[in-house]
């Protein structure tokens, strides 16, 4: 038996025991069988609240100018790299919505028709609280829920899988929280325990049965932790094949270097594998930008950060190619956007409706959601851009039409999902 | 001198005339006639028929005068003129093969007696005994100086007899004989011959017929010369013969002494490496001297070549590891030389091909720098004849290995007293290649030596023998050799003796733990003691009855070479109210049987010292445990809730300078973690520090990070409005949440909301928007110059502002911002999101509101003294709530701490940074403002939790920088030398008696091997089993909890 025949084994011995251990009929990780859905959901959350106005610029709406007096983007200019770059055709309002200049790498995916922009999207009465705005994002309404709407996915619609989902992130997010336990990586490449093979074997066949133990379910997190000390030696079996030291994206694909382009890299190459990976989440962060935020030069905080944004999707939707992007859709999300009006500070604070986007093989590009407007009777509040899109009704969308599941009333719970067409 | 010529003349004259003896009697009345008669010496048989001749003396000179034939009595009768007037004859004759004989002097008349014959001298084959007949012989005297004169010679006739007469035989002189061998043609002398006689001589010796040899082939070589040299009691060798091979390779030595004591060894250079020189040989017979038996073929790996020309070493390996140059050669066309190895090479031997013969020594060939790049090429080590092929990979030396293995003797201890019914030795032994085998020899006076062949475990490195009663004897002392042998055939050696007893008395057991007449909880608890017996336990069974769950434990337990044993009672295992009765029997070799029992009574579960350390330190160590329960709960928390009481020197002596960089600064935070004696106080500091977060990559500053820090660790117990208001003006503070850079016109809004939503009222604490914008302002013109707090009036927004419903006037200052943080501080919401906070620290996630809420009143009663609202939460029943212990899931950083405090390790703290930001919590750099989560759930994931185990694996083995475990130690430290006891005590103490039977079992298993090998700290693999077992434990699910 050799190393990775050896923690095949190890997994299945575990996750036999384990799905009587956790006495949950819809625990996925039965078998190796690596077909999954077919289809593929990336979620990236920017992590902070990402100002929508200075990402998809409303530069057709004169309001925005008198907001936006120190950071504003300038209208579409080609001579000038710090102009925002025109969103036109796709059903788009001609000549009203444009991509801050960072974002440019979204602009091949926007001319191919596969990009959504929902450039007002929330939630009535939305929080101001980073922590309880993405936490009822991530819950999938507009309170927090003890479980994320992504895992309720997973549990009203079981299907086995190798690696069915994955967050790229220290912390699992609350969008993946749940009964499923569902596996986190950091970095693939620092998913090791570090031994050597002999020691390693030694060591999680021990661990495997310790994990496997019936836990005390009166006590607090113990089926959390026998749960996830067994996804760890389900995930190291799965992922033993995988060296990302030696994966080359195909047709060109640079991804940034960041540790979000690593991670989207990662994601690329989980999805060539074949392990079954319907969903993976994975956090940018750094949009908090209350003060410095810069406009369309390239040195701002914002423009940091949508450049490594936009590239990392770029080069996901390059590395993929249109066959597998058919069954790829990347979502952005991020908890709420920022004021209307930029601060003394040359940033913005905690807003209300924002940016998202949905970019895909099946995606029906164009704008989505009507403009609220800018003017002072308009603004959510006096302060804030109001939304005209509902965040669930995205997360509807991709929940039915891309990874085929009918149960969105229980994905989206007490809200009435309608749908957008998107997808 | 006249008389003298006078009868030469008178013989003269008789010479010429017929004899009178031949021809008729004598007559008497000639007055110089003497009738000789010549009769054998030793039968007194007349010759007859011998020519007799007769010879005057003149001085030293006999002149012939006449001669005459004897008759058939022997006699002749010689006119012998002078011979009665003084004149001096003497006769001769060749009676025998011998040659001449003359007799004494003649000097009267009448009859003279002529005895020949005196040494009657057979000669024989000294192989055979054989006669040897025509065989020429020399008679030589012996003289006095030592040289030797020859006296006669003559020819054997039939059965090798020849006839001599020394002159003077018997009479003092010495005589010795001579011959030419028989066999090889070299001279053989005889012994001295000094008595009149029959004497045989034996000549040469059976011959020794070598055939020279190919000793592979079977090829003879001819034409080869071969020299026999005497191997002398001195050590050398003397050359006594030297012959050339015929065409069938033969020659035949005739060689003194052999089979008859004397040793002699054959040297030829049959070969390019030169001399052979065989092995001793003493007794004679055919024998092959074979050569060449040990041809070394040197390929160039690379292409197969056979590599010509080039020089071949062959050495020795010594057993000290050195090498002695034996021989070198220089290969021929097909890449070879033939070697002969002294000791392997069977260079003499009475059958081709010789029976297969063990040798002990080693050797090994040296390629000669073939291909011109200094590296060195080393065969295999060669301990039997046969072809050695050397395929040398050019870019690739062949090292020699030449460092022996390690041998130990474990148990029983060296003068260890022993059972005459046997007993089985345990020890380690390892290479730094690989270890072959291992030997134990016993010698015992009255049984003799006794050798056995150890069964050795490759993976752990450890041999084991078993000497039987047949090899050893009572009361005797034995002596035992322990040979370890590599693959390279180096060795070493350890000895030792143990005095072998027999069996007086029954096994010897007590139990120390629980002492007589104490009660144990039901939590769980050690039992220990000792055990022995005059030949030694073989057998230690602990059993556990409890009145109402009946045998609970009956376990096999391992005695320490010192006599003790320790095991874990685990709860589940006994019931509260009963008396568990503990059973210990103690067997030996014998059968023979010892036993202790002890009633104990069982109590409610003691876990409240465990549950103190978990909430208010970073975990607890062995000694504090032990003082804790010793000192009582009470009197630690009171001692904690006042750190000013506790001498803390000694951490401070650890931390030196203030910091400079960031890891310093995680590096001194994490030293008093783990190090100051003022726990709680480092346990509210970090809470502090994580509740008013700020992340150093933001404000660059590690003075900012260091000095806020250090006011939460002063501020600590004290009100919470001082640590606000510290929070509040801390340059790391204003700048991360961008108060610094706000503006009066505009404000931006980060802290105004943070400050009420994380830091005091909380998310629902019932503020608005408004609140929020009105804060903003009431703080602009907080800010940061020259690195300090500053107010900047100029940038402060005067104008009324109206917060949670308070109004602050206009026209005012910094009182703005303080008069905001007064109201927050003392706001009811602050006062429970606090208490909920620091109940989730010290009590559990989901703090019930039966302690938040009188928590919240004390907060505002004590107007948010914090040592009080600590105080209280840890008297609170809620805080000794059974459903509170081991609720917690330790926080990375908890758990890094602790597990260093729980083995006592010795650490730096500067490795444990890199682990702690991969576990998720990198000190001083969350940008995240809301701080880490307090929350279990926050911190189990796969990845972290792999990450958990691989910090656990790290930190066993040592791979920590800067941080040093020592796991024998340890457990010895405690007492605990044995599977039961280390296990038992690891466990309880990181897991607090909530020890499952697989939990147990599993760290049992793997320091037993599944129950297969017994532990024993003085095994080699011991610290590697501890490792194994202990990074395990740590990672598995009950590691996490607190």
């Amino acid at each position: 038996m050799n190393r990775r025949e050896f923690l095949r084994f190890l997994a299945s011995a575990s996750a036999t025991t384990a799905a009587v251990a956790l006495t949950n009929p819809l625990r996925p990780r039965l078998a190796f069988a690596q077909n999954g859905s077919g289809k593929t959901l990336v979620v990236i959350f920017q992590r902070g609240g990402n100002d929508g106005l200075n990402s998809v610029v409303p530069f057709g709406d004169p309001d925005y100018y008198v907001l936006r007096d120190r950071i504003a983007i300038s209208p579409p200019n080609p001579n000038d790299p710090t102009a925002a770059l025109a969103l036109n055709g796709f059903g788009a309002p001609s000549n009203f919505f444009g991509l801050h200049p960072g974002l440019a790498a979204l602009l091949p995916i926007w001319s191919a028709g596969q990009l959504a922009v929902l450039p007002a999207t929330q939630y009535p009465n939305a929080t101001q609280s980073h922590f309880d705005g993405q936490a009822n994002i991530e819950s999938g309404a507009d309170s927090a829920t003890l479980d994320g709407w992504l895992n309720r996915h997973l549990i009203t619609l079981p299907r086995p899988a190798a690696l069915r989902a994955a967050a790229f992130e220290t912390e699992l997010p609350h969008a993946l929280r749940g009964a499923v336990v569902v596996s986190a990586f950091d970095d693939i490449t620092n998913f090791t325990t570090g031994l050597p093979d002999g020691q390693q074997d030694a060591l999680l066949t021990d661990l495997g049965r310790l994990y496997s133990q019936q836990p005390d379910n009166a006590k607090a997190y113990r089926a959390l932790v026998a749960g996830s000390g067994q996804a760890v030696i389900n995930d190291l079996a799965v992922l033993s094949g995988i060296d990302p030291s030696t994966y080359r994206p195909a047709n060109g694909a640079a991804y940034p270097s960041s540790a979000y382009g690593t991670q989207l890299r990662q994601v690329a190459q989980l999805i060539k594998a074949d392990l079954g990976l319907e969903v993976a989440a994975l956090s940018i962060e750094g949009w908090d930008t209350h003060s410095s935020q810069g406009g369309g030069e390239t040195s701002g905080q914002q423009a940091r950060r949508l450049l490594d944004f936009a590239t990392g999707i770029m080069a996901l939707w390059t590395d993929l190619g249109p066959a597998l992007m058919r069954a790829v859709t990347v979502m952005t999300m991020t908890e709420f956007g920022r004021t209307a009006a930029d601060n003394d500070s040359g940033g913005t604070d905690h807003g209300h409706a924002t940016a998202w986007f949905v970019a895909g093989g099946s995606v029906r590009g164009g704008i989505y959601g009507s403009w609220p407007g800018l003017s002072a009777q308009r603004l959510y509040h006096g302060r804030y851009l109001d939304h005209s899109i509902d965040f669930r009704n995205v997360m509807g969308d991709v929940v039915v039409h891309h990874l085929g599941n009918p149960d969105v009333a229980d994905v989206l719970p007490g809200f009435t999902y309608q749908p957008i067409g998107l997808i | 001198m006249r008389a003298a010529w006078g009868a030469i003349a008178v013989v003269a004259c008789l010479a010429g005339a017929r004899p009178a003896a031949g021809t008729a009697a004598p007559t008497p009345a000639s007055p110089d006639l003497v009738t000789v008669q010549v009769v054998n010496a030793l039968s007194g048989q007349p010759l007859a028929g011998l020519k007799v001749i007769a010879k005057q003396r003149n001085g030293p000179v006999y002149a012939r005068v006449g001669s005459a034939t004897t008759d058939a009595t022997g006699r002749a009768a010689f006119k012998l003129t002078g011979v009665s007037t003084g004149v001096h004859f003497a006769f001769s004759a060749t009676p025998y093969n011998g040659g001449t004989v003359q007799s004494a002097d003649v000097a009267q008349p009448g009859p003279f007696r002529f005895a020949v014959g005196t040494l009657p001298v057979t000669v024989v084959a000294g192989g055979t005994g054989a006669p040897l007949n025509t065989t020429k012989v020399t008679l030589r005297e012996q003289l006095a100086d030592g040289t030797f004169n020859t006296t006669a010679s003559g020819t054997t006739g039939a059965n090798g007899s020849i006839v001599f007469d020394p002159p003077g035989l018997g009479a003092g002189r010495v005589y010795v004989l001579e011959t030419k061998s028989p066999v090889d043609g070299s001279t053989k002398r005889s012994g001295t011959v000094t008595a009149i006689g029959p004497y045989t001589f034996t000549v040469g010796n059976a011959p020794l017929n070598v055939t020279l040899i190919n000793g592979l082939s079977g090829q003879p070589l001819a034409q080869v010369a071969i020299t026999a040299r005497e191997l002398l009691a001195t050590g050398q060798t003397a050359a006594v013969r030297g012959l050339t091979t015929d065409a069938g390779g033969r020659a035949t030595f005739d060689l003194d002494g052999l089979g008859g004591g004397r040793r002699y060894v054959l040297t030829a250079k049959p070969y390019a490496p030169g001399t052979v020189t065989s092995d001793a040989i003493d007794q004679p017979g055919n024998v092959y001297f074979r050569v060449g038996t040990v041809p070394v073929t040197m390929f160039d790996a690379d292409n197969n070549v056979p590599l010509a020309g080039q020089k071949i070493m062959a050495y020795e390996k010594l057993p000290d590891g050195s090498r002695a140059l034996l021989a070198q050669g220089t290969t021929d066309a097909t890449g070879t030389v033939a070697f002969d190895l002294p000791g392997v090479s069977q260079t003499i031997a009475r059958q081709q091909p010789p029976a297969a013969r063990a040798s002990s020594r080693v050797y090994a060939f040296r390629a000669g720098n073939p291909f011109g790049n200094n590296k060195e090429y080393w065969s295999q080590p060669v301990v039997q004849e046969g072809p050695v092929t050397m395929r040398l990979q050019r870019a690739v030396g062949q090292p020699l290995d030449v460092t022996p293995p390690t041998v130990g003797l474990s148990s029983p201890a060296n003068g260890a007293t022993v059972s005459a019914t046997g007993f089985s030795l345990l020890g380690t032994a390892s290479d730094n290649v690989r270890l072959d085998h291992v030997t134990v020899t016993a010698s015992d006076p009255l049984r003799g030596t006794s050798q056995v062949t150890a069964s050795y475990d490759t993976v752990h490195g450890q041999w084991s023998a078993a000497l039987s009663a047949t090899m050893i004897s009572v009361n005797q002392t034995v002596a035992v050799t322990v040979v370890a042998y590599d693959t390279a055939l180096n060795r070493s050696t350890v000895a030792a003796s143990f005095n072998v007893r027999g069996d007086m008395t029954p096994p010897q057991v007590t139990i120390t733990r629980p002492q007589v007449g104490t009660s144990a909880p039901s939590s769980g608890f050690m039992v220990s003691g000792l055990a022995s017996d005059d030949i030694g336990v073989v057998g230690l069974v602990a059993t556990v009855d409890d009145p109402v769950l009946g045998r609970t434990v009956n376990q096999t337990l391992g005695v320490a070479p010192d006599g003790r044993w320790s095991f874990a009672v685990l709860s589940g295992q006994v019931s509260q109210g009963q008396a568990a009765t503990i059973t210990l029997v103690a067997q030996d070799a014998t059968g023979k049987q010892g036993r202790a029992a002890l009633s104990v009574p069982i109590t409610g579960a003691d876990v409240l010292a465990h549950h103190v350390l978990n909430r208010t330190t970073f975990g607890s160590t062995p000694d504090l445990l032990a003082q804790v329960q010793s000192m009582g709960v009470d009197a630690f928390i009171d001692q904690q809730l006042n750190p000013q009481s506790i001498d803390d020197s000694a951490l401070a002596m650890l931390l030196g300078a203030a910091p400079t960089t960031t890891a310093e600064l995680q590096r001194q935070t994490l030293l008093r973690m783990i190090y100051s004696r003022r726990q709680l106080l480092e346990v509210l500091t970090e809470f502090w520090d994580n509740h008013f977060n700020t992340d150093i990559t933001k404000d660059q500053s590690v003075a900012y990070e260091f000095n806020e820090n250090m006011q939460f660790r002063q501020l600590a117990f004290g009100r919470f409005r001082d640590l606000l208001g510290a929070s509040a003006r801390s340059p790391a503070m204003l700048i991360f949440l961008d108060q610094a850079s706000s503006e009066s016109g505009t404000p931006n809004e980060n802290y105004a909301r943070e400050v009420m939503e994380l830091h005091t009222m909380s998310v629902d604490g019932g503020y608005t928007q408004t609140d929020v914008e009105q804060v903003a302002r009431a703080f602009t013109g907080w800010t940061v110059h020259k690195g300090q707090f500053f107010f900047d009036a100029a940038n402060h927004d005067g104008g009324q502002k109206v917060v949670l419903g308070q109004t602050l006037a206009a026209g005012r200052g910094i009182e703005d911002g303080e008069q905001v943080l007064d109201i927050l501080a003392s706001h009811p919401s602050t006062a429970h999101f606090i208490c909920t906070k620091l109940s989730q620290l010290l009590v559990s996630d989901a703090p019930p509101a039966s302690l938040v809420n009188p928590c919240a009143d004390q907060f505002l009663a004590t107007g948010g003294q914090i040592g009080a609202v600590v105080d209280f939460i840890l008297h609170a029943p809620e805080f000794v709530d059974p459903a509170a212990f081991r609720a917690k899931v330790r926080t990375p950083v908890e758990m890094a701490v602790f597990w260093v405090r729980a083995l006592n390790a010795t650490s730096d703290a500067r490795g444990l940074i890199t682990p702690l930001s991969d576990m998720g919590m990198p000190l001083f750099e969350n940008d995240i403002p809301t701080g880490w989560s307090e929350l279990g759930d926050d911190w189990i994931n796969s990845n972290l939790l792999l990450q958990r185990i691989r910090y656990a694996t790290q930190l066993v083995r040592n791979q920590i920088p800067g941080t040093t475990v020592d796991l024998p130690s340890f457990f010895t430290r405690y007492g605990k030398t044995t599977a039961e006891g280390i296990a038992g005590f690891l466990l309880e103490q990181l897991f607090q008696s909530n020890v499952t039977p697989l939990d147990y079992g599993t760290a049992m298993g793997i320091l037993t091997d599944g129950g297969t090998r017994p532990f024993s700290l003085s095994q080699a693999d011991a610290e590697s089993r501890l490792q194994q077992m202990v990074g395990t434990v740590l990672g598995s699910p009950e590691g996490q909890y607190q």
